[in-house]
């Protein structure tokens, strides 16, 4: 199934579901619904590789495509080695250790939707869509089709506005946010890692 | 597709107001102002409808020949809505064939459309 499909099963069941709604104003908060899903669930990650000099500590990390950089998961070597770094501004990533060599180092970061979005002069309908990778919609199809309705139903003075509704929906959608946050944690793994320290033993370790 | 132009809008409202015939109790010139008028009040009621115009000015339509073959960007849902509006502007007029009622009747239906699911 290609993404256009999800994407039309997707826009059908929202205009089903929120009678006199535009098309123009699904995708806005679709938009809007994709960008919190991305952040808060950290499931859109890409790495980009980047070229590191001696002594030099500050990187502009620039990712493929049309994604906006949220926050850095960890970044290695070439050597496959945890480096030390930050992330205080997104897309600038400083080194904690300055590097010896040249070499090739790897940082995976989060991503997020950005603009611009979709452009598509022969099919209207499929315009105005942010660009996320094709297994987002197919996989949480149904988690952000709640997103958008919770949104929708929360706006004031419109014809679907429906206070307890977008509680409900609002409420299945944080729940898929979290389920999303815990399966990319264990990158998809059917009962991955599940064990923790007790949380009296959670500690942020200093840097 | 129906409420298309400018003049469509002015055919299907003379059908609700009973001025078919010339010569018209209401001219183009009224009605298309009172489209433009129309377009006010979504734009204050509804905004998300007219979410094309939040950088630009709301359209402004005359009645001349090129005026009425005009596109009116609305969304189709919307569109019987601005209907009712321009025919409730019109009946608003302090003229011996109107009734308020039926003014205060197309007024109420136009935002009732806006802001809930009634037709």
């Amino acid at each position: 199934m290609s993404i256009s499909d999800d994407f039309y099963r997707l826009l059908d069941n929202l205009r089903i579901r929120v009678p006199g709604a535009t098309d123009d104003v699904l995708k806005l908060e679709l938009f809007n619904v994709l960008n919190e899903f991305f952040q808060d669930s950290n499931c859109w990650f890409s790495d980009v590789d980047f070229t590191v000099t001696s002594g030099v500590t500050e990187y502009t990390i620039t990712p493929a495509g049309v994604s906006s950089p949220v926050r850095l998961v960890g970044v290695v070597n070439s050597d496959l080695r945890p480096q030390r770094a930050v992330f205080a501004l997104p897309s600038t990533l400083t080194l904690l250790t300055a590097p010896i060599k040249t070499e090739t180092f790897t940082a995976r970061i989060v991503l997020t939707v950005d603009d611009p979005v979709t452009t598509n002069a022969t099919n209207p309908e499929l315009a105005k869509l942010p660009v996320c990778p094709d297994w987002t919609i197919n996989k949480y199809g149904v988690d952000i089709q709640d997103g958008v309705l919770g949104r929708m139903m929360s706006q004031i003075a419109k014809p679907y506005t429906n206070e307890r509704m977008a509680i409900y929906h609002m409420r299945r959608f944080r729940g898929a946010v979290a389920q999303a946050r815990v399966e990319a944690m264990h990158n998809n793994i059917y009962r991955g890692q599940n064990w923790s320290f007790p949380q009296s033993f959670a500690r942020r370790r200093a840097r | 597709m129906a409420l298309d132009k400018v003049s469509d809008y002015v055919r299907v409202a003379r059908v609700l107001l009973q001025d078919t015939v010339e010569d018209y109790r209401y001219s183009d010139a009224e009605l298309v102002e009172n489209l433009n008028l129309g377009l006010l009040e979504m734009r204050r009621l509804r905004p998300d409808l007219l979410r094309a115009y939040f950088r630009t000015a709301i359209p402004t339509y005359t009645a001349t020949t090129s005026g009425l073959n005009t596109l009116v960007q609305v969304d189709a849902q919307y569109r019987v809505a601005l209907l009712y509006y321009i025919c409730g502007q019109a009946q608003l007029r302090d003229d011996e064939n109107n009734e308020d009622a039926r003014a205060t009747v197309f007024l109420n239906k136009f935002a009732a459309q806006m802001l809930t699911i009634q037709s």
